[in-house]
């Protein structure tokens, strides 16, 4: 079964359907883990926010009265940061008693989620200092837009953006490898494989 | 560097699902039997999944019906959990291209990963698990139960100094006490985390080893930071040991203990 507008995903989340959870997961899970890592949870947390957000929709929609009046991302994001912010305030009344590092932990083993966040900050600032005609091409191929449609509302030809997006690609590539602060940290983790 | 950057075009390509079939299976075979290009690739997926996340997040975060979507979630969170919800599957899967991507990097990932470790020596991966996961205990509940003489004033005074950071004057001030089994899991427990906060990992593993002998009100944390102690000091078996322990209990550590003896048996 196809999936083509938010209704047809909140309908067949009512129905309990594989297909609906499969497409939010696909879909949302990526950014929600970004949105719950920027306001200081580790990747462990962002997984038990995403499931907790998809349990609270099941809980909306299945409601008499439900009715989307925004857009299904929105409303996930708003259901997994109110999540978040509960699960803080949790967080908040154990610390008063006792507070340890625990907390945090991921199971990407030596990937530490402080570098995660530089990576983050290099990624997203590289991208910003990109030209705009790069940007935007870039922008509609990450949001998986077919190039004919990205070329039809730029007002280029499709040969040129698809060539564009590859040229824009790796000036991306060559300012993030340049980044100061990417230097640093290939340069620390090599210091440390050598010590 | 023409070649590099041609090379990075085409990945370009790759990533963004705009090569044929067969310029697929030779940039796969490339990058197969190239480990430069392979952590290119890795990088330039890492980077494509995050602006595709990043984006995403901003659009979700500028929509105009925000204050919508949260008087809804609003209403989800004001409502009792229904069983049948409670027991939703969320289950894992993404699209047939996502995935042949996806397991390609993760074979790939595999590979460099163990590449990575067959080059690293073991005790640095050893001081890395110890900074992860040691953090000195920063509360106690101890000057709560007693300051009712001067035993126990001084045990809380030696607490207080560990907490402050203190650690060699609260060494000094559990030095002063008499031995005495009302506090001796104090004195000793927290003697043995003020040797870790000096480095003197050794003193502190006697400590904590005799703290082990018999159950204590320390016991957990005493399993805990023991393991830590041997960690740091490459007693990787006496670790594990420890953090196997601790696994086997409810609680706070349980968790911990068991990631970090994951990583451990990993590292070995």
């Amino acid at each position: 079964m196809e999936l083509h507008t938010d209704q047809d995903i909140i309908d067949s989340i009512r129905r309990r359907e594989d297909v609906a959870f499969k497409y939010l997961q696909v879909t949302f899970q990526d950014s929600i883990r970004l949105m719950v890592m920027e306001m200081g949870g580790s990747m462990e947390d962002a997984k038990d926010v995403f499931s907790e957000g998809l349990i609270a929709l099941i809980r909306l929609v299945d409601q008499e009265d439900f009715k989307l009046t925004c857009k299904l991302g929105t409303l996930v994001y708003a259901l997994c940061k109110k999540t978040w912010k509960q699960h803080l305030e949790k967080q908040v009344a154990v610390r008063n008693y006792h507070v340890r590092k625990l907390d945090g932990d991921t199971e990407t083993d030596f990937t530490e989620e402080a570098d995660l966040q530089l990576y983050s900050e290099i990624f997203w600032e590289s991208f910003q200092q990109l030209d705009k005609s790069c940007r935007d091409i870039l922008e509609a191929y990450l949001k998986e837009i077919p190039p004919r449609e990205i070329a039809e509302k730029l007002g280029y030809s499709y040969a040129y953006v698809r060539k564009r997006k590859s040229l824009c690609h790796s000036y991306l590539m060559k300012m993030i490898e340049g980044h100061p602060t990417y230097i640093r940290i290939k340069q620390t983790e090599l210091s440390l494989d050598l010590r | 560097m023409e070649n590099k950057t041609h090379r990075n075009r085409k990945l370009a390509d790759y990533i963004y699902n705009d090569l044929d079939r067969d310029s697929v299976a030779e940039i796969e075979r490339e990058i197969s039997s190239d480990p430069e290009l392979s952590e290119s690739y890795l990088l330039n997926l890492q980077v494509k999944e995050y602006l595709q996340a990043k984006l995403q997040l901003e659009e979700m975060r500028s929509d105009p019906m925000l204050e919508d979507a949260e008087k809804l979630a609003d209403m989800a969170f004001d409502t009792e959990i229904p069983e049948q919800s409670k027991h939703a599957s969320v289950p894992v899967n993404r699209n047939w291209r996502r995935i042949r991507q996806l397991t390609f990097a993760i074979t790939l990932a595999a590979s460099v990963a163990l590449l990575i470790s067959l080059l690293r020596p073991f005790n640095v991966d050893q001081d890395r698990l110890y900074d992860r996961y040691y953090a000195p205990l920063e509360a106690s509940d101890f000057s709560q139960r007693g300051s009712s003489n001067e035993q126990f004033s001084a045990v809380a005074r030696g607490i207080n100094l560990y907490l402050d950071g203190e650690y060699a004057q609260s060494i000094l001030e559990f030095n002063t006490i008499s031995s005495d089994p009302a506090i001796r899991a104090e004195v000793e427990f927290f003697s043995a985390l003020s040797y870790m906060g000096l480095k003197q990992y050794q003193d502190a593993q006697s400590l904590f080893e005799s703290l082990l002998l018999e159950e204590n009100r320390y016991q957990l944390e005493t399993l805990w930071y023991a393991s830590l102690a041997y960690l740091k000091t490459g007693e990787s078996a006496r670790a594990l040991s420890l953090l196997q322990q601790l696994e086997q209990y409810d609680g706070f550590y349980q968790k911990g203990a068991q990631r970090l003896g994951r990583k451990l048996v990993r590292i070995q």
